[in-house]
């Protein structure tokens, strides 16, 4: 069994964001990138499938410029057996990658397609459902536990739901998308990336996977959020509930 | 993607390069009670008597010629603040803002910057007056092009970290108690840190400093020249000598600018004399771009995993004997992770690395980091522990953990951990509880071993109270003397920040 995974490149989570000053988008020139954590943990769960003896090979896809290269020598030295890069410049939106994804699933006949629920970028949390949808198969979201019966090909999934835990059972093949609670991702051990550095790295473009790049959507400005304003000590608790009444209006 | 920072925040609860763990204060000071009594009732009964304070290593006799507080003081500060209250606005304390010196004539002065020290330096003994500088928190200015900024001696080091990071430079200085600790403190003690093998220590990045002596006079040294051989360079004498000839008010320093491409790296080695020799090859073949190298044996590690929050091993499962963060900074992503990478695999094909994880992201960094920079607090929580901050020679240095090892056996925990690219040891030695056996056979053992190797007994802590007796161990005589010539130039009545940096019997006033 193969399972594919998802993996993108954005900007580090913990780099401080800044707004281009033309609204067009974000700062990402000279920026520190990593593989959006979401997809971390799917790639991690990836590879605890692999090893334990109910999957045989892991593949890593990453979408967009050259540089997601990089990203996926990362998730080479975290254990996956071999990458596929899909070279597209200019802005790629969750129902062209979905499509991508359908393609390169109709040739490379995954049995499970594992995403991160959401990419820290762009927070859009739709390219898993889309492809799921598009491929017709079943879907587990938010994942916070999952349990594969090979036999049976079945996937059980729990999913954080607001009230609660829902546990949900599904054939394969399937899609999941992964939430933070399902595991801790591995570090890139030397040998690893040394090993990495021999793995095959596939290249594709849209046009070789029939898959036309357009947006039904415009973005018209990005700007930062409001700032927060500093907050004041009050010396009694008059102050405070005169404060609450007349200028926060909340009670 | 705020979401998923506060999440993430919720979930691990320290991660983040912000919540590095600040140093926190360890000082194993604990009064004399049968000596002193702080309730308010006992308060005349001090007087007119002999004083001592005991202070972990140092028991301390009361300068007699020091004004003593009385009742009289204690009525004044109430009549201005009620019986329980600080007042920090201005314009509220400016009828009480006379000339102190005057009236409190005799007294003496601690300065205060954020706490963070480990020698006792900022801590009053008897009844001096604290000067803390936490409100002059401004920057004064900031050159983008010479890179020299200029702030007050209260600023927060992780707010100018933050000021620069906006401008596109760094601090040259880095330490786990950056959220605390304020610039005028770090130069008063010449803090060391974390990168110091890159940019060397204060006494080449501080350009220039203003600072009050102990008649009052306000000194400005506040130059920010690289270069400037016009007689004596005072400013030196500033820093590191914790407040005791003067306190730094304002302070030009210079910062390096803000590098895009960060690697770290947490290595395995097998032995010591590994370590030395990766730290040699690291000097070569990393060369411009290395700008940390640390290390920790496995008892520090294991201290970081039993008592730290969300601290994991990053090479499990087994433990390794040695373990050693490497940085680099430097200009271009890709050029400096390919020439770590080859460094790494290279000296792990000739064993001197036996395992080894290199941070695929910030957050990796800052969990590689948050092990290191946790040590000490996982040492505060484990019991009591006796710190020993040394220089010695690199090839030598571990030695001494080892043979206080095998001296105190099963009694004590002994860990070695530090700056090994700038041959800077932090012996600890933890116990459950303080125990005046455990300490005699410490002291003065781990003096003399460092005195044998022409090591210094402080590298980067400074000797404040604690250790100013020990100074004989590093420096020799006629330099104690030297030293103690200039304190009373510069300080003739002994006023400033007495008791500390200088051994007692050295320094005495009529």
């Amino acid at each position: 069994m193969k399972i594919m995974v998802a993996v993108k490149r954005v900007i580090d989570y913990a780099v401080k964001i800044r707004v281009k000053p033309d609204k067009t988008g974000v700062e990402s020139q000279n920026v520190k990138m990593s593989m959006n954590p979401f997809c971390e943990i799917a790639l991690e769960e990836a590879l605890r499938i692999k090893e334990g003896g109910m999957a045989s090979e892991v593949v890593a896809v990453s979408m967009g410029p050259a540089h997601c290269v990089d990203t996926l020598r990362t998730g080479l030295a975290m254990g996956a057996d071999r990458a596929i890069h899909v070279d597209a410049t200019g802005p790629l939106y969750p129902l062209s990658v979905a499509k991508l994804f359908k393609a390169l699933v109709e040739l490379e006949k995954p049995a499970l397609l594992i995403l991160g629920k959401q990419a820290i970028d762009d927070d859009c949390n739709q390219t898993g459902q889309m492809v799921a949808g598009l491929l017709g198969w079943p879907q587990g979201t938010f994942a916070s536990k999952v349990v594969l019966d090979k036999e049976k090909q079945l996937a059980t999934v729990d999913r954080e739901v607001d009230g609660g835990l829902e546990t949900l059972c599904m054939d394969l093949p399937a899609v999941i998308t992964t939430d933070l609670r399902l595991n801790q991702p591995r570090y890139a051990t030397l040998p690893n990336i040394m090993k990495a550095k021999s793995k095959v790295i596939k290249k594709y473009t849209p046009q070789e996977l029939n898959v036309e790049i357009k947006s039904d959507l415009e973005v018209l400005q990005v700007t930062e959020p409001p700032k927060r304003k500093a907050g004041v000590i009050v010396s009694s608790v008059d102050e405070l509930i005169d404060k609450l009444k007349n200028e926060a209006h909340v009670i | 993607m705020q979401k998923w920072r506060a999440t993430r925040r919720l979930l691990l609860n320290s991660y983040s390069s912000k919540s590095r763990f600040d140093h926190p204060r360890s000082n194993p000071i604990s009064d004399h009670s049968t000596t002193i009594s702080r309730s308010s009732s006992g308060f005349e009964s001090w007087t007119g008597r002999i004083h001592y304070r005991h202070f972990a290593t140092a028991m301390i006799q009361r300068n007699p010629a020091f004004s003593t507080l009385n009742s009289d003081d204690i009525n004044y500060f109430k009549g201005i603040l009620g019986d329980k209250n600080v007042i920090e606005d201005e314009d509220t304390l400016l009828f009480a803002n006379t000339d102190w010196m005057r009236k409190y004539k005799g007294s003496t002065v601690v300065p205060q910057g954020g706490n963070t020290g480990l020698v006792g330096g900022s801590v009053p003994v008897f009844d001096e007056v604290i000067i803390n500088v936490g409100s002059m928190k401004q920057v004064i200015s900031f050159d983008k092009v010479s890179g020299v900024l200029v702030c007050e001696a209260g600023c927060i080091l992780e707010n100018l970290v933050s000021f620069l990071d906006n401008q596109g430079f760094i601090m040259p200085l880095d330490l786990g108690a950056k959220g605390s600790c304020q610039i005028g403190g770090n130069v008063s003690t010449n803090a060391g840190g974390l990168r110091l093998v890159r940019y060397g220590s204060l006494h080449g990045t501080v350009l220039g400093i203003e600072a009050v002596l102990a008649n009052g006079d306000v000194l400005d040294m506040l130059g920010t020249l690289r270069k400037d051989n016009t007689g004596y360079d005072l400013k030196h004498l500033f820093i590191g000598s914790e407040g005791s000839l003067g306190i730094v008010t304002k302070v030009s320093i210079l910062t390096p600018p803000k590098l895009s491409s960060v690697n770290l790296a947490f290595l395995a080695c097998k032995d010591y004399s590994s370590c030395q020799k990766l730290l040699f090859e690291a000097k070569r073949r990393l060369g411009e771009i290395l700008s940390a190298f640390e290390f920790l044996d496995n008892e520090s590690l294991n201290l970081a995993l039993n008592h730290l929050e969300g601290v994991r091993n990053p090479l499990p499962p087994a433990m390794h004997n040695f373990y050693v963060l490497i940085e680099t900074t430097g200009s271009d992503e890709s050029y400096d992770k390919e020439k770590l990478e080859a460094f790494l695999l290279r000296s792990m094909e000739g064993g001197l690395i036996s395992d080894g994880v290199i941070a695929q992201d910030i957050n990796q960094a800052s969990s590689f980091w948050r092990i290191r920079e946790g040590v000490p607090e996982a040492l505060m929580k484990a019991g009591a522990v006796y710190k020993y901050d040394l220089s010695l020679p690199v090839e030598t240095m571990y030695n001494l953990v080892e043979e206080m090892r095998t001296k105190l056996g099963n009694s004590a925990k002994v860990i070695g951990y530090g700056h090994l690219g700038d041959g800077n040891l932090h012996l600890n030695i933890s116990t459950p509880q303080y125990d005046d056996v455990i300490l005699a056979q410490i002291e003065p053992f781990v003096y003399e071993w460092t005195s044998k190797q022409r090591g210094s007994i402080s590298a980067e802590h400074g000797l404040g109270l604690m250790k100013a007796n020990k100074i004989f161990y590093s420096k020799s005589h006629e330099t104690v003397q030297l030293m103690a010539s200039i304190k009373k130039l510069m300080d003739p009545n002994g006023i400033l920040n007495p008791y500390k940096v200088l051994p007692h019997s050295i320094v005495s006033y009529s």
